[in-house]
């Protein structure tokens, strides 16, 4: 019995040995390879390009250098599986640098888009009560105009009318 | 009386004229209704949907050079981050589903990703043939393809019975932020939508008989 206690308590360590090792060689974000970092990169780089477009801005310029980061990314992978570590990891480096640039950039836009949206908002709510407002002065005076008209018409009709001594 | 009658006519015409504009304002701000969606093709050598094969014969031999373009347009409104993946599977290997959403049961042997301004259209050449397979009695099997000049053997093995039905498929995977990664089916107007290309073709000889 006593036997069978210890050969439990060494296979208890070995467990627990094995399950620590496993844990600690789950990666962490620290530990992420260059290529995971910059999959990553370009995940937050695309949301703030999406979000600039949804607010109306242009993203012809962050999209291009989207696209040259991407092409840089995937040379990165492929490079990787054919064993080249090093030349896959700078290069995955060069584009994780090129995503996060992207992302103040996107950013700006995306601030320009919406004032500028506000801005149009404003005079679009402005707008309508100002060219009412014309529209009544403009009635108003055209109205005016017509009736001095028509007076000055009366007018003269009433010197023809008079009659002669 | 006068002075009454001028600012009675100013109050009618004001509030007509902004009843008005108030109207036609919210009619120009009602669109009709978007309909998102994305469009996938596969064109020819000559860039038209023809001359998918050379002299038009879909049984390829080892080393038949096939000259596609592959083009995808997105309407969906926004920008948009895609991914083109192609397939080699046979008739017996499940293909995409377009009823389910489904993609094909294989992985890819070759993938392309890029960002897509809305309504922008993006095509790329695709050149590619197969490097080496072998032939038995009853079954065609390719071990290795040529495409757009690199080899591919990984997920590329594949054998058909006499050679006959092998496909090449071309599916779209879109990326859902919410999902933080590539979906084979998107969301339009609550309905749920996939796309997709596949070309049939043969390979009953390995290669040319000789004359």
């Amino acid at each position: 019995m006593g036997v069978d206690k210890r050969k439990v308590c060494v296979c208890a360590l070995v467990a627990s040995f094995l399950l620590l090792t496993s844990v600690m060689a789950i990666p962490t974000d620290a530990q992420q390879t260059p290529i995971a970092q910059a999959v990553q990169a370009s995940h937050d780089a695309y949301a703030s390009i999406k979000a600039a477009d949804t607010a109306g801005a242009n993203v012809t310029v962050p999209a291009a250098q989207f696209n040259l980061a991407l092409s840089l990314l995937e040379n990165a992978t492929e490079l990787e599986k054919r064993g080249n570590e090093s030349q896959a990891f700078s290069l995955a480096s060069e584009a994780q640098g090129s995503f996060q640039a992207i992302i103040p950039e996107s950013q700006h836009l995306k601030d320009q888009a919406l004032a500028r949206q506000e801005e149009s908002s404003r005079l679009q709510t402005l707008s309508i009560p100002v060219a009412a407002l014309i529209i009544a002065i403009v009635t108003v005076l055209l109205f005016t105009a017509y009736q001095r008209i028509r007076v000055k018409q009366f007018n003269e009709l009433r010197i023809n009318l008079k009659p002669r001594s | 009386m006068k002075g009454l009658r001028i600012l009675k006519i100013f109050l009618v015409t004001f509030l007509i004229a902004l009843t008005g504009l108030t109207v036609i304002n919210t009619l120009w701000q009602i669109r009709a209704p978007y309909d998102p969606y994305f469009a996938l093709f596969t064109l020819g050598s000559t860039g038209k949907t023809e001359n998918y094969f050379p002299g038009g014969k879909y049984d390829i031999y080892q080393g038949t050079r096939m000259s596609w373009f592959v083009g995808l347009y997105n309407h969906m409104g926004t920008v948009q981050l895609v991914r083109v993946v192609f397939k080699l599977l046979n008739s017996t290997i499940e293909g995409p589903n377009q009823l389910y959403n489904t993609p094909g049961n294989r992985t890819p042997f070759y993938e392309t990703t890029r960002l897509l301004l809305s309504n922008e259209t993006w095509m790329f050449p695709v050149v590619w043939s197969v490097f080496n397979a072998t032939q038995s009695a009853n079954a065609t099997a390719i071990h290795i393809l040529l495409f757009n000049g690199e080899t591919f053997s990984e997920n590329v093995e594949l054998d058909a019975s006499h050679g006959y039905n092998f496909r090449m498929v071309i599916e779209l995977w879109v990326y859902d932020q919410t999902m933080g990664d590539y979906s084979f089916a998107w969301q339009s107007n609550g309905e749920e939508r996939s796309v997709w290309n596949q070309i049939w073709f043969n390979m009953t000889r390995v290669t040319i008989l000789p004359t």
